[in-house]
């Protein structure tokens, strides 16, 4: 394009994408078309992807197309694979994208609609997409290594443990939250549990049929899986609908958790071929598929906001969850700004395949830049909703009450309009007994993709409706037991790791007895803050889902402490900012977050202050709300410094890595470091640019 | 490399069938699945004298790395 061209079309990018900012921002009183709020996503991605990853592409890393990348030099044919960017980055995205970006957004949409959109569209723009095309361009670097072996070597021993633990304490707790949100999801739902019951014989016959049947056949195994998980979705709604069937698998989110942590322990102890891998595959494509569909639906369709951009809740008194705008919006949304786990995926598989050192641009920052894009779309679908009905699902009993009538009594209260009837009639539509106090994200999320889905593929009619519901529910569903069940089987290689320091043998991964024993230890250190969620009278989410958002962040301050030392160890100190701005930001929100869980005065936000006002009941003998008996409100004051612990080690180790960081980084700049850098001095690739016209990975 | 070349004379039939097997591959490797040619080839390639393991021993192989470390899967 000529000069004057692209400045030209750069500028009217800029000034359309600005504009509708301001739209987003002066927005009163009547609803906004999501049109404005994708406007502003799509040209922030693209003014940032154009202009700021050129940067660290060119300026930083100075990323070579004449340099041999790990996947020619170490190519394996197993691991190491030079593949075509475009294949990568597929591959890259379905491995970042979970369902944190849905999930997270859903429920900072109590804040309206204004600040969690910032925050994912800025957010990733100056912090997530940089996290992860720093820590992919510096694992391609050192021959495709792991985050926890880049903090040990560039940073030192101390921030390599560290390292390891944060990513076994957020395993636990990530685990321990997407449970709470399948319970929440499927408590009192015949049909939800039904169907996604069902998927789990299915993955089996799967794996059964991949491995005797029609060995490695994994698209036509898929395929036939896709079909019976549209018969498991209908077998859902006959079973919902027989008298004697129904009440059996209503079942309970105590029966659910026993459920959830049993799938979990057969999960971490069967052959992957038999159960995980299949399901892995199914999930990949459902997610793929979904992502795709919700974002023509919301294209096409253009819902308007109903969600004002700012609610009365950012003052910190939501029913959501507690705590005001700043820290809480940053922590909630999690994944679809920044999330420190794309950065083990950043050096995990995904540097061993790329074919060129400038694809690296395309799949970290781009791939995360998609990855905000499904957090706007989920957070359209939350704020299509009307305010009433929004709150209705996400506000816990203890706000709401029971019945519809409570619950349109409180919401009204907080100034939002809602009838009864429109609570129940809306249950009736999608299904379900009741949508009341259905927490976690994952209900609103179908009841706003069932609009978006009923609205451009018609068919308004309320079977229509139930049938999207309870599709949209079973997506989640197997999405989130997806990364749930590899989850523990990943924790519990991790604890085997380290227990073997305790006794040699329970390292042994073959070992039966070693395998049950730490898959079962895996399995009740997160199965007990999934119960603790489900018993917690404020609703699980309150205390889980801040806690994962700190951890996730803690994990981001690893990956750009890992990133700063290598720009400067590059001697590129000058750009050191570009990741020192991210870290700097999330030291700041993670601990003013962590702090105000700790210590807060708020009982519905501090951990202790609440444990305290436990104990006090306790004393003094008076019955404590949300509590049958004594010996369970002390359960929950337990639960609750436990909880205060857990946050105390995640700051504890931000500031571990951080210590050890700035040493290292004044070290380096004093030039008496004695830690060389660990790259890999460069060497010509035998395939030079310009890149083959057939892609060597598609053949 | 190239699994099923279409030749200049192969009529469509061939052509179709290069052209699936290559969706195929992209497809399989955006959703991680082992590729056990690419790493025969790779054996008979660069190391002729060394066996290469079968297509079971290799997917069992596959997928036991894949998930027994963190880097393969997200929140």
């Amino acid at each position: 394009m000529p000069k004057v061209a692209s400045v030209f079309v750069w500028t009217a990018i800029a000034i359309l994408g600005a504009g509708a900012f301001a739209v987003l921002a002066l927005a009163r009183g009547e609803p906004v078309s999501a049109a404005w709020l994708l406007t502003a996503a799509l040209c922030t991605y693209a003014v940032a992807y154009r202009f700021y990853s050129r940067i660290i592409a060119r300026s930083v890393f100075a990323l070579d197309a004449t340099r041999q990348t790990p996947a020619e030099r170490l190519e394996d044919g197993r691991d190491y694979v030079p593949t075509n960017r475009w294949i990568v980055f597929g591959h890259h995205f379905a491995a970042i994208a979970g369902p944190g970006p849905l999930v997270g957004p859903t429920l900072a949409a109590q804040f309206g609609f204004l600040p969690s959109a910032l925050w994912i569209i800025v957010g990733v723009a100056l912090g997530g997409a940089v996290q992860d095309f720093v820590i992919l361009a510096a694992s391609i670097r050192r021959d495709g290594k792991s985050l926890g072996q880049m903090a040990k070597d560039e940073i030192g021993p101390v921030a390599g443990y560290t390292a390891l633990v944060a990513v076994l304490g957020i395993m636990i707790i990530l685990v321990a939250v997407l449970g709470l949100v399948i319970v929440n999801a499927l408590k009192a739902s015949p049909w939800g549990t039904v169907t996604l019951a069902l998927t789990i014989p299915i993955a089996m016959f799967l794996g059964i049929y991949l491995r005797w049947l029609r060995p490695d056949r994994i698209l036509e195994a898929t395929a036939i899986g896709i079909v019976l998980l549209v018969f498991a979705l209908l077998t859902g709604r006959w079973v919902a609908e027989q008298p004697t069937l129904a009440p059996m698998f209503t079942l309970s989110s105590t029966t659910l958790a026993w459920w959830l942590m049993g799938y979990g322990l057969a999960a971490s102890i069967l052959p992957v071929w038999l159960l995980l891998a299949p399901r892995d595959y199914l999930s990949a494509f459902v997610k793929i598929g979904v992502v795709i569909a919700l974002a023509v639906g919301v294209f096409i369709v253009l819902p308007p906001l109903q969600m004002p951009a700012f609610t009365r809740f950012v003052d910190g008194t939501g029913p959501v969850f507690a705590g005001r705008v700043f820290p809480f919006v940053f922590i909630t949304i999690a994944c679809g700004a920044i999330s420190g786990f794309h950065a083990l995926i950043a050096s995990g598989t995904t540097p061993k395949l790329l074919q060129r050192e400038p694809d690296a641009r395309m799949i970290g920052y781009g791939s995360m830049l998609t990855e905000s894009m499904v957090a706007v779309l989920a957070l359209i679908a939350a704020c299509a909703l009307t305010p009433g009905v929004y709150f209705a699902i996400n506000a816990p009993a203890s706000a709401l009450g029971t019945t519809a009538e409570s619950a349109a009594h409180a919401i009204r209260a907080w100034g939002f309009s809602v009838t009864p009837a429109e609570i129940s009639t809306l249950a009736q539509q999608v299904g379900e007994r009741t949508l009341l106090s259905r927490t976690g994200g994952a209900p609103s999320l179908a009841v706003g993709m069932a609009y978006i889905f009923t609205g451009f593929l018609g068919g308004a009619s309320s079977a229509a409706m139930a049938l999207w519901y309870h599709f949209a529910i079973m997506f989640e569903a197997l999405f989130l037991l997806t990364t749930l069940d590899a989850g523990t089987r990943v924790g519990r290689f991790m604890l085997q790791d380290l227990l073997k320091h305790v006794w040699a043998p329970l390292g042994r991964v073959s070992w039966y007895p070693a395998v049950v024993f730490s898959s079962a230890l895996f399995v009740a250190l997160w199965g007990h803050f999934l119960y603790q969620g489900i018993n917690d009278p404020l609703g699980g989410i309150n205390s889980l889902w801040p806690l994962f958002g700190i951890s996730n962040q803690l994990l981001a301050s690893v990956a750009l402490c890992v990133g700063t030392t290598v720009i400067i160890k590059m001697g590129k100190a000058r750009y050191a900012p570009m990741t020192l701005l991210p870290l700097a930001w999330l030291v700041v929100v993670t601990g003013t977050a962590g702090c105000l869980k700790i210590f807060s005065p708020d009982p519905a936000l501090g951990f202790l202050s609440h444990a305290r006002r436990m104990d006090a009941a306790i004393a003094a003998g008076t019955a404590v709300p949300g509590f049958a008996s004594a010996a369970g409100a002390a359960r929950a004051a337990f639960n609750d410094r436990l909880d205060a612990a857990v946050a105390a080690i995640f700051l504890l180790s931000v500031v571990v890595i951080l210590w050890e960081s700035i040493r290292e980084w004044i070290r380096v700049l004093d030039g008496t470091s004695q830690r060389p850098s660990t790259e890999i001095p460069y060497h010509p690739s035998r395939t030079l640019p310009p890149s083959p016209a057939v892609p060597s990975g598609a053949v | 490399m190239p699994v099923a070349v279409a030749t200049p004379g192969g009529g469509w039939r061939v052509r179709l069938s290069a052209r699936v097997t290559r969706v195929v591959t992209v497809v399989r490797t955006i959703v991680g699945a082992p590729d056990y040619e690419r790493y025969r080839r790779h054996v008979r390639a660069c190391h002729p004298a060394a066996t290469p393991m079968t297509r079971d021993q290799f997917t069992q192989e596959r997928l036991a790395r894949r998930y027994d470390q963190p880097g393969s899967r997200c929140c």
